[in-house]
């Protein structure tokens, strides 16, 4: 069947209270032209013409030989299977997730079963996230992390609930999650719905751009902060963290917008050496690395600013796992601006972005091997794939994309004349090894 | 609703017509002079089975893939408004309406004898008297069941789900036999003999339970392309047809059957097989994919079909007549096409 017969498939995940019923109301009430026929798993709050509303028990067919791409929703199969029976065709389906939903058995069910491969086409995961209470689920919820992971556009709802800067610090967090991901800040899941329909975010065929540049570098440190500070002496006051020390770099800025070039440099500066700093002890703005030594109940260190000025504050560890706090006159000083990077050599179970970029041509066979290699043995942990390849010996690009172990390519247009033939791949997954995923890909170039 | 097509240039096609929408079911009288037509719109459509002329239409069901069935028990039909309907068979005058326990009814079949009827909607398995009265139910089953089907003397009847099937004696309230197996279920055969039960899978097996089933008996036949849905005992039971691909697969069960022999491949299909139905009496078996192609084999005569022809869209369904001696294919596009067969 043909890409146009098939019907798009719209998948909206998040937490109970995300507000993902009310993005689906809204295109519901947008969208009246369209045929939509709604799976979903949560029960009755919504009022729309009935018949087009079915709702599912989820149940999850995993399979005897063990092997999880092969997992599947046997109770979407079992509904659109019977709609696509039905007279009057739908344009498009919409399937709302429980907020405990793990994407991939949804995603997959649209990639392994023939049947569903040949009636309906996955548009995209749709996530929606509640920007004030999503932090309590983004350490502990594997169910969170899967479903922002998984996200091809993400609504950042409720920001009227937050402050900029905390919102700019979840982003922060999100991106260092799911670096691929379109991400719309809304209230009330107000968004444009060509936002949320019809993106096409498997299809080989869009045209496919990224980059995976900003991807590339390995942050040594958790988070960066910009500060407006005035001269004199502020405490920095850290509860006990999981780590006994901490360490931490203060850059002065040449004006707000230097803050890029402060990273850089801190990325330099955090591979270097420090200094160790004592409870009680120093710490001046100098650009230099501090070790920040902890008793048991924590410690406080006096922040010394010769000049007022902006400064750019960054932290080995994320600063809410030492509860950090910059405290002047009593009062505890909020960034004006906040960055949040992936912990690359975390010890949690954390999900990451790993992005990788090559200028040589990509022997194929030697990529072939090495990916299944990977997707046999890491494929648990990769939720998605996508990337452009520079494939030796070929005019066109190679691109990609996958969900666990499915992995789905095909020739693309030719290069351009005046284009870099680059390779670019990003990987989205938990306990992903940056080292392990290059050295691998560069084993695989001709 | 539809426009009968005589088909006097080959006496082997009786006639066919073209309805209006996806044929999801149907069913001959048990005296082979009518044939039923289920529809996705929920209407049910009686044909005469020799002319195509139209006789009744029955309102049927809201709509939704309905299904029908028609044995010496009575004309019962279900669909996606929860309810099994009985009929009279001779006013087509709506007679019970029965409570199948959920919403989509997707599975309904008389016993071989006609005393009983077996719904399953969602996790709901419920057996009916032929006047309609709940003879037993069946409700905690772990999954939506996905495929029921009766042991030949009428006595027993199983319900397949996520999880493995459970076999169930009329009247009792526990399972006589539980074959558990970690994976999805589609569909299911009981052989005439009534000595194994064959199971189609979502993950491309065949999984066969020679009964009395002790652990360990357990054989499962993969390397399919695809899920099985499509399975056909033949009436020695010695053959198991089963479908998952392009290729139709006949199995060996005579003898000590089917572990460690190779399957007969029948070729001939360009498109997933999506139907397969042995005759009750003779030896052939139908087959239909889908693309339309509907092909006769005789399985271990010959490796090539006896005969075959197309329908308009995907084979939706396929029944052969009480006496075998036609046989009525219905598709996805709407048209209906009866074959005279001889022998």
């Amino acid at each position: 069947m043909s890409e146009l017969s098939r019907v798009p498939v719209t998948v909206l995940t998040g937490f109970l209270g995300s507000g993902k019923t009310t993005l689906l109301n809204r295109i519901l009430t947008e969208q009246h032209g369209r045929r939509i026929a709604v799976i979903e798993n949560e029960y009755g709050e919504i009022g729309i013409d009935n018949e087009l509303v079915v709702n599912a028990d989820e149940e999850i067919f995993e399979m005897n030989n063990g092997c999880i791409c092969c997992t599947v929703r046997g109770d979407l199969i079992r509904i659109l299977g019977g709609l696509m029976k039905r007279k009057n065709k739908f344009d498009a389906i919409l399937i709302e997730t429980t907020g405990l939903a793990d994407p991939a058995p949804v995603a997959q069910t649209f990639f392994v079963d023939d049947e569903m491969k040949g009636s309906f086409s996955l548009d995209a995961i749709v996530t929606v996230v509640d920007a004030k209470h999503v932090w309590q689920h983004l350490e502990t919820s594997s169910e969170c992390q899967e479903q922002i992971a998984f996200a091809d556009v993400l609504l950042l709802n409720k920001t009227d609930l937050v402050t900029p800067a905390e919102l700019n610090q979840l982003e922060g967090r999100i991106r260092s999650m799911n670096a691929t991901c379109k991400i719309h800040r809304t209230q009330n899941a107000d968004v444009p719905i060509a936002h949320v329909l019809d993106v096409h975010a498997f299809d080989l065929d869009a045209k496919l751009e990224m980059n995976a540049d900003f991807l590339t570098e390995e942050v040594p440190f958790e988070w960066g902060g910009v500060f407006d500070l005035e001269a004199g002496d502020y405490t920095i006051k850290c509860a006990p963290g999981p780590d006994p020390t901490m360490d931490l770099l203060v850059a002065p800025l040449t004006d707000p917008a230097a803050y890029d070039g402060a990273r850089k440099a801190a990325i330099v500066d955090f591979a270097g050496e420090s200094r160790e700093i004592k409870i009680g002890g120093v710490v001046p703005a100098d650009d230099k690395v501090a070790t920040l030594v902890f008793a048991e109940g924590g410690g406080e260190f006096t922040l010394r600013i010769a000049q007022a000025g902006t400064f750019a504050i960054f932290t080995q560890h994320h600063p809410t796992e030492f509860d950090l706090a910059i405290i002047r006159g009593g009062k505890s000083l909020e960034p004006a601006e906040s960055y949040e990077y992936a912990h690359s050599h975390s010890h949690d179970q954390s999900v990451t972005s790993v992005g990788i970029v090559e200028n040589k041509p990509v022997e194929p066979r030697k990529l072939n091997a090495w990916l299944s290699d990977l997707l046999a043995t890491k494929g648990v942990d990769i939720f998605r794939m996508k990337g452009i390849l520079n494939i030796k010996g070929t005019e066109n690009r190679f691109v990609f994309q996958g969900v666990h172990m499915l992995f789905d390519g095909k020739q693309d247009r030719p290069w351009k004349p005046a284009e870099d033939r680059r390779s670019q791949m990003i990987f989205i997954g938990r306990n992903l090894d940056r080292n392990e995923l290059e050295e691998g890909f560069r084993s695989c170039l001709a | 609703m539809s426009r009968v097509v005589p088909r006097t240039i080959d006496p082997r096609s009786r006639w066919s017509l073209v309805a209006n929408d996806h044929v999801s079911s149907l069913a001959w009288s048990p005296d082979d002079k009518h044939l039923a037509v289920a529809t996705s719109a929920g209407t049910i459509f009686v044909h005469d089975a020799a002319t195509g002329a139209g006789i009744a239409e029955l309102p049927g069901h809201a709509s939704g893939p309905t299904q029908v069935r028609w044995s010496t028990g009575g004309l019962a039909t279900c669909g996606q408004d929860g309810r099994v309907r009985l009929w009279d068979a001779t006013t087509y005058e709506p007679g019970a309406m029965l409570d199948a326990g959920a919403n989509w009814v997707d599975h309904l079949a008389w016993s071989p004898d006609g005393a009983f009827l077996a719904s399953a909607a969602g996790r709901v398995l419920r057996i009916w008297n032929a006047s309609g009265e709940l003879r037993a139910e069946h409700a905690d089953f772990p999954s939506t069941i996905a495929a029921i089907c009766w042991r030949p003397d009428g006595k027993a009847v199983g319900a397949g789900c996520y999880g493995g099937v459970r076999l169930f004696r009329i009247g009792e309230d526990e399972p006589y036999q539980d074959l558990a197996w970690k994976g999805s279920i589609l569909s299911l055969a009981w052989s005439p003999s009534a000595r194994y039960v064959a199971a189609g899978s979502q993950e491309a097996t065949v999984n066969f339970w020679r009964l009395p089933f002790r652990d360990g008996e357990q054989l499962h036949m993969s390397g399919y392309a695809t899920k099985i849905r499509e399975l056909a005992w033949d009436k020695d039971s010695w053959f198991l047809a089963t479908g998952g691909g392009e290729i139709v697969t006949v199995w060996n069960v005579s003898g000590k059957g089917p572990a460690g022999t190779r399957p007969l491949q029948l070729e001939g299909h360009l498109r997933n097989v999506t139907h397969l139905l042995y005759q009750s009496r003779g030896s052939f078996l139908a087959s239909g994919d889908g693309e339309g192609r509907a092909m006769l084999w005789q399985p271990g005569k010959s490796s090539q079909p006896v005969r075959e022809g197309g329908i308009e869209g995907a084979v939706s369904s396929v029944v052969w007549s009480h006496d075998d001696h036609a046989i009525a294919w219905g598709s996805a596009a709407g048209e209906v096409a009866v074959w005279n067969v001889s022998r």
